[in-house]
Order: C-alpha cells, then sequence, then structure tokens
C-alpha cells in the first residue's frame, strides 16, 4: 500500500495532531480525547500499535524520555514527512467537507 | 472470610476465558494468576475490575517488556502471563478497554487471538505428523519387542487424539473467529 494516496484512519490523524508537540504515550491518549470532546477513546494496546506503526513508516521518531519522577516514558513528535501527510489529509478531509457542503441539501 | 480460591477450569477459546473470569470478578473475586488449568483469585470488591486477554505476537522479551511497560504507563494493570496469553485489568471505573464502537481495535484483537489459536493448530499438527510419520514407522521398523508394541499404540494414540482434539476444539474456534474478522471488515468497508 502506498503511504501517500490511502486516507488515514481516526486514530492515526488524532495522534498525528497530537504530536505536533512531543507526547508519550498517555498525554497522546488524553490529548486525543479532549480535542473529540470524549468521543474517540484510544486505548493502550491500540495505540502501542499505531506507534509502532507510524515509528516504522518514518511519520513519527522517538524524542527522549520523561523525567524519573514522571516514570521515564518515551516520549514522541511528529516528523517532516509525517507532517506532509498531515497536511495532505487535512486537504483531503477539506475537500469532503466542501463536497458535503455543496451537495447535500438542507445543511 | 475467605479472602483468596482458586479454580479448575480449561479453556480453548479465550472469549470464554474472558467472560468467566470478569463473572468472578463481578461475584468478588480478583483473578491473579494461571496455569493454563489452576486458576486463582484473591477478594475483590464485586465488579472492582475488568479483565481482558491479550496475545503477545512479539517475538524477543524485550519487545514484550516494552509493550507491557507502554500500556502500564498508559492505566492498564497487568496481571499475568500464561505462554502466549496477557492478563490486564482496569478499574471499572475508569472505563472499559476499548471503545465499543471501534471496529479497527476489535479487528486487531481478533486477528491476534486468530494468529494464536493457528499457531496452536499447527503446532498440534507437526506433532501430530511427527508421530504419525516417525514414530510409528519406526515401532515397526525395530526388532519387536514390549517397547516397540508400546511405541506403536502410542504413537497412534497421539496422532488420532491430536486429530480429534483439533477438529472438534480448535477448527471450530477458528472458523468462529475467522467469521468474526469477516463480520468486521465488512462493517469497515
Amino acid at each position: 500500500m502506498k503511504n501517500n494516496v490511502t486516507a488515514l484512519t481516526e486514530s492515526i490523524y488524532y495522534i498525528l495532531l497530537a504530536l505536533q508537540e512531543p507526547m508519550h504515550g498517555y498525554g497522546i491518549m488524553q490529548k486525543t480525547s479532549s480535542m473529540s470532546k470524549g468521543r474517540l477513546v484510544l486505548s493502550a494496546g491500540t495505540l502501542y500499535g499505531a506507534i509502532s506503526n507510524l515509528l516504522e513508516k518514518g511519520w513519527i521518531s522517538p524524542c527522549g524520555e520523561t523525567p524519573d519522577s514522571e516514570g521515564r516514558r518515551k516520549m514522541y513528535r511528529i516528523t517532516e514527512q509525517g507532517e506532509e501527510i498531515l497536511k495532505a489529509e487535512y486537504c483531503r478531509l477539506l475537500e469532503l467537507v466542501e463536497n458535503g457542503k455543496n451537495y447535500i441539501k438542507n445543511v | 472470610m475467605k479472602t483468596s480460591r482458586f479454580a479448575i477450569n480449561w479453556f480453548v477459546d479465550f472469549d470464554k476465558e474472558e467472560r468467566w473470569i470478569n463473572e468472578m470478578s463481578k461475584a468478588g473475586w480478583a483473578f491473579w494468576h494461571t496455569n493454563g488449568v489452576f486458576y486463582r483469585f484473591k477478594r475483590c470488591e464485586p465488579n472492582e475490575f475488568i479483565y481482558q486477554i491479550d496475545f503477545d505476537e512479539k517475538k524477543t522479551k524485550d519487545e514484550v517488556d516494552d509493550y507491557v511497560s507502554f500500556r502500564s504507563s498508559c492505566g492498564d494493570q497487568f496481571v499475568h502471563q500464561c505462554k502466549q496469553k496477557l492478563y490486564w485489568k482496569r478499574k471499572t471505573t475508569s472505563g472499559p478497554f476499548e471503545a465499543e464502537n471501534n471496529v479497527a481495535a476489535k479487528l486487531r484483537l481478533t486477528n491476534k487471538a486468530f494468529n494464536h489459536h493457528l499457531n496452536s493448530f499447527w503446532g498440534l499438527m507437526l506433532i501430530a505428523a511427527f508421530s504419525f510419520l516417525v514414530l510409528m514407522p519406526l515401532s515397526k521398523f525395530l526388532p519387536e519387542c514390549g517397547f516397540t508394541k508400546w511405541l506403536f499404540e502410542f504413537s497412534v494414540g497421539l496422532t488420532y487424539g491430536i486429530l480429534l482434539v483439533e477438529s472438534l476444539l480448535l477448527f471450530p474456534i477458528l472458523l468462529k473467529l475467522r467469521k468474526k474478522i469477516n463480520d468486521l471488515i465488512r462493517h469497515l468497508l
């Protein structure tokens, strides 16, 4: 599967959004939940798989650990490639919304 | 009042196992250890925890450790590992493991379970093949004595036993899991 043609899943989109600043796993879960107003709750198991995938694709990269006082959790942040993917997805979503506005009656 | 107890049970289907452990929790018994047959529980508040069974498909111990420490740092409590099965618990008050509507997450777990059962299936098949193709001919090839007679009966029993277990227990579960996967995929499309 080519990376740049497939649509992102909702979880991946939110993870990339959250990782525009360095963050650990639990932070991503909280941020995602607050951005979607509690609608999208990521579980730790799912998040682990998603992060491994994103690391493999090079869309995010590790960036150190939280201090000892916070339990030395691994931190991640988005890469340049990830940013491009995120922007492309944003444009795709805009297109969907635009078409919705134009073609759905009484919106 | 008793503060701990054990129960003997045996599951091929992890769904049933998970449901049973959760039933025990509702009755005030928190699962904490098993060797696959012998289940041990400690007293807890009724319905204090919910449990999830997960399968580790990572190859090295480091990767499993990484997975366990990641999930632990996100609020899931690691309970126990028995072979490839990982047992997790959460306070019931902190909500379910996965949102009910998260089809992709369910698909991931079901797929893991399918792979796990498929591995057991092929593993057993390999033993049956060894018994049928090596042990059985060997018992005929060696000069006849009490041992070869025993070996012959043993290899026949082993082969048929495994085939019986696979067709009666494992195969239906594989079919069930595959059907579940197909249903989930249809949901995604």
